[in-house]
């Protein structure tokens, strides 16, 4: 049974993902899942062509028909420190500049810590990130204009 | 399963409107308030002629309206590409939670290694 503490959803002012998970699991183990294909497969996308090696270009496959989206992510493996962390570029959608996906592992215990952060959203998308994340304004006014358009999607 | 990432919104081309630091700034000063140009003048601290150019990028990008007010043009700001920007990252940010839980299942069904 594993058990799972999500902090921060956000950090305040970075334009980014941010997210932390405490796996029961050794550093090693955690390693492993990151970066052997037929691990990958079963808890983010189908890799191909992913080796741990910097410069390699590989793809995620996202499985079934997708809905507003072409399926596949291409990626670029931009860091690798074994059993420390992983990054590699990230391109869902050819016209927008490429996010980088950054996995680092940090000791908790007898377990694991992997942070995950999804950076790279640049220019007015990170500003506005920034706004919206930081300033109790942004958010006030959001609040309508986004119900919405969340309500408008549905 | 596998939640949709889709693109980040077509606004983002419009969004270069954002370089410039005075815009900026006019940016966060309509999110207090709807403003005229002279408010805005006495905030960005630029002449009234550099405003209203600003004014008519920041209006060709989607980002900021106006309405007539007797003599005076009041500007306010438009929500929703910010919102669609906010909407696009929760989508990713949902991604990323499941994601994480489901690499939880798999590290507990891994037979452990021998070193």
């Amino acid at each position: 049974m594993t058990t799972t503490t999500m902090v921060g959803a956000n950090r305040g002012g970075a334009s980014s993902i941010h997210r932390e998970i405490t796996y029961p699991h050794a550093r090693a183990k955690v390693w492993r899942a990151l970066t052997e294909p037929a691990l990958i497969e079963k808890w983010l996308m189908t890799p191909e062509g992913f080796a741990p090696v910097v410069g390699t270009k590989f793809i995620l496959r996202a499985k079934g028909p997708q809905r507003g989206w072409r399926g596949f992510v291409e990626c670029e493996v931009l860091e690798v420190t074994p059993e420390r962390s992983l990054a590699y570029s990230w391109i869902g959608d050819p016209a927008q500049p490429p996010l980088v996906l950054r996995l680092t592992l940090h000791e908790a215990g007898a377990g694991t810590r992997l942070v995950l952060d999804h950076d790279g959203f640049a220019g007015i998308s990170g500003w506005l990130l920034a706004r919206l994340i930081m300033g109790p304004g942004w958010g006030k006014m959001l609040r309508q204009p986004l119900a919405d358009v969340l309500g408008a999607m549905d | 399963m596998m939640s949709p990432m889709p693109a980040l919104p077509a606004t983002e081309s419009a969004f270069g409107a954002i370089a410039s630091g005075t815009r900026r700034k006019l940016l966060d000063a309509l999110v207090e308030r709807d403003m005229n140009v002279s408010d805005l003048v006495a905030i960005a601290r630029v002449s009234q002629p550099a405003v209203s150019q600003h004014l008519k990028v920041l209006k060709e990008a989607g980002l900021v309206g106006e309405r007539r007010e007797g003599r005076f043009r009041v500007y306010r700001l438009e929500a929703k590409p910010l919102a669609e920007v906010m909407s696009w990252v929760r989508t990713y940010e949902r991604f990323w939670s499941d994601r994480l839980a489901a690499l939880g299942r798999v590290l507990d069904d891994m037979k452990e290694k021998e070193p």
